[in-house]
């Protein structure tokens, strides 16, 4: 039985309801108090009904077909999704201790950590690169080139 | 023969052993920096002012200069070993680039972006010096309507390099403007899609959008690959073989010149030439096909189009005080910061700076073959970190680059976001290059349309009365049609023989 909900069908019914508010918003831009040939609305407006458009045409566009092994995608995809989602996961967390905890405390502790995770066991190496890497980063890029990084936790570097 | 004169001139005075360090610095400096994502020849070149004080003008564009060449062949060796473009000139070697180094050959393909980019370097020097003032002359002419007409030829020539569905390369192009014009609207003061919050007054950076959408998206793809405990691919041999040189050089000798005459277009730059000369290589090739899976023309194609484009974009420069280029804007402040203001009368006032330069742009060229080959297997080490550590590295690259620019984690949030984009972009088979182009080049369409529609008081026939805007929308218009009525006529073919 054909799908009917195939990925291409479903992207472009987020497209479409996505162009909708993407012209919505378009029509809420205010116009420019002086006459213009083209306001600030004219490239939004534009852009979202083309969008609009292309969208449709998407939602009628064969999707190619994939042999896939469904069992092998199951046991093997799902543990590689998994890893996905926690290295997301972790990357919002380095971001959202990089200021906190500063530039060299995060990141050794992200590379060590995700390094880990990916499968090197060799723990002394992962953190003696870790560390070594992160410190030439941080003393090149402060000191060589005057580019601030968070000191956070680490104030006396 | 009075070029040949001025020529000689500015040898002598390039040759001269403080300005050969320099080039020497510059070159190397400007490779090391344009590795690094986020850190590209315009905040390299930024960076050197405060040390140009007090240098003679001649040296210190010489030094910048260098650093400049050096930066545009530091972001094609990040492009191709780790899919991470340090700069945007660099971002569609990555094509052809990176598939290379993933089968063992990333040797090759660094060797062949470094004799590309020197080639492509020295002809265009070669028509910066001969060709400069007449060049500058049709520059002028070009006019907003001509400007736009431009960029969309640009934008459809990588859209139809998307040869899966032409529908989602369109779709990301659009996207990629729809990005673009987030933030205030420069001519009228007004905010679009900022949604109350003032991080996106300025919009969206475009290294943000690249990093998240290439590199961060890379990284994705390799955990979702499972590439555990995978070692690197060597590098291979950096030799190339006489029917592969045979190969590349007719893209090289095109790419050249198209890319030498984009950049001298004040505005279009090396990211355009580079994505113009990619897509022309694409389409002349007999192996078309093969582009984006590791065609060695498509490593050698751009490489050569973008540094042609970084010596064409001195043109206007030098011979109208007109920047083409953002990198070479920072090289105009830096003349004026030292008290030389490019233009006419430099020929005349500053000869010694003029030809001093392009002297020193022939000699940074070789330079820049002569450090950067032996020094591909030590770049191409970086192939041999384990992939684990690989992957958690170039996270913190991609977050400090895009933390330098703008010392926000708001726009690391960013950067995730597109992280998630872009990978959902792989996996559903939309192309990024349309988007990253649509990108860069959003904003300068809207603002040469609305100029173009100024001076012509509202009427958009402009575009048509123009006759360079008209071949050139044509022309865009051929690149989206030819492979519709192609497609079309294929299927045709099809139902005729009942196998439809």
């Amino acid at each position: 039985m054909k799908r009917l909900a195939t990925p291409n069908r479903l992207i472009a019914i987020i497209l479409f309801f996505f162009s909708i508010g993407y012209v919505y918003i378009a029509f809420q831009i205010p116009a420019f108090t002086l006459r213009t040939p083209m306001d600030s609305d004219v490239f939004p407006k534009v852009l979202g009904i083309v969008m609009l458009f292309l969208a449709i045409l998407l939602f009628f566009e064969r999707d190619k077909e994939v042999e896939v092994n469904e069992e092998k995608e199951t046991v093997t995809m799902k543990m590689q999704k998994k890893q996905v989602f926690f290295t997301i996961l972790g990357i919002a967390l380095y971001i959202f201790m990089f200021e906190i905890m500063g530039f060299i405390l995060s990141s050794v502790l992200f590379v060590i950590s995700t390094t880990y995770y990916f499968g090197y066991r060799k723990l002394l190496i992962n953190v003696v690169v870790a560390v070594t890497v992160i410190m030439v980063l941080y003393l090149g890029l402060t000191k060589g080139m005057n580019i601030h990084l968070p000191k956070g936790w680490v104030p006396f570097i | 023969m009075e070029a040949l004169d001025n020529l000689l001139y500015g040898f002598s005075v390039a040759l001269q052993f403080e300005n050969l360090i320099y080039v020497f610095i510059g070159v190397f400096a400007g490779t090391i920096i344009g590795m690094l994502p986020g850190l590209g020849p315009i905040s390299a070149l930024a960076l050197m002012i405060p040390i140009t004080f007090g240098m003679n003008p001649a040296s210190a564009l010489i030094l910048m200069a260098g650093v400049y060449y050096g930066a545009i062949f530091g972001g094609s060796t990040s492009s191709i070993l780790l899919n991470a473009p340090g700069v945007a000139g660099t971002v569609a070697t990555s094509f052809d680039g990176y598939p290379l180094a993933k089968k063992g050959l990333a040797g090759k393909a660094l060797a062949i972006a470094a004799y590309s980019s020197f080639i492509g370097g020295t002809i265009s020097i070669i028509g910066l010096m001969l060709i400069a003032p007449l060049l500058a002359g049709f520059a002028v002419s070009f006019g907003p309507a001509e400007y736009f007409a431009l960029m969309v030829l640009g934008l459809t020539a990588v859209v139809s390099l998307s040869d899966k569905s032409l529908v989602k390369g369109l779709i990301a192009a659009v996207f990629g403007i729809m990005i673009s014009i987030v933030g205030i609207d420069l001519q009228t003061g007004t905010l679009r899609y900022t949604f109350g919050s003032t991080k996106l007054y300025e919009g969206i950076e475009f290294l943000i959008v690249a990093l998240g959408v290439f590199a961060l998206a890379e990284v994705f793809v390799m955990i979702l690959n499972k590439v555990k405990k995978e070692k690197q691919l060597s590098i291979g041999s950096l030799k190339l073989t006489k029917q592969e040189v045979k190969e590349i050089a007719p893209p090289i000798a095109r790419s050249s010149i198209l890319g030498f005459f984009t950049g001298v277009l004040p505005g279009a730059g090396a990211t355009i030439a580079s994505f113009l000369g990619y897509s022309m290589e694409k389409r002349l090739a007999k192996d078309g096909n093969t582009f984006g899976k590791g065609n060695i023309k498509g490593v050698a194609a751009p490489e050569a189009a973008n540094n042609a484009a970084a010596g064409g974009s001195f043109v206007p420069l030098l011979t109208l005080g007109v920047p083409g280029s953002g990198t070479t804007a920072i090289l105009l402040g830096a003349l004026l910061v030292m008290g030389v203001s490019p233009g006419p009368l430099m020929f005349q006032d500053r000869p010694d700076v003029f030809w001093g330069v392009i002297a020193s742009m022939y000699i940074g060229n070789i330079f820049l073959l002569v450090l950067n080959l032996p020094l591909i297997p030590i770049f191409a080490k970086i192939l041999e970190i384990p992939r684990a550590m690989l992957l958690s590295l170039i996270v913190v690259f991609c977050i400090v680059g895009v933390y330098g620019l703008s010392f926000s984690t708001f726009d690391l949030w960013f950067l995730l976001l597109f992280g998630l984009v872009g990978f959902a972009m792989r996996a559903y088979g939309f192309p990024a290059a349309p988007m990253i182009l649509a990108l860069i080049l959003g904003d300068i369409m809207e603002k040469s349309m609305r100029q173009a529609l100024q001076i012509s008081r509202g009427d958009w026939m402009i575009f048509m009365h123009k006759p360079i805007s008209l071949t050139l929308l044509s022309l865009a218009l051929l690149s989206i049609t030819i492979p519709l009525i192609r497609v079309f006529i294929k299927s045709i073919k099809l139902l005729k023989q009942g196998k439809i």
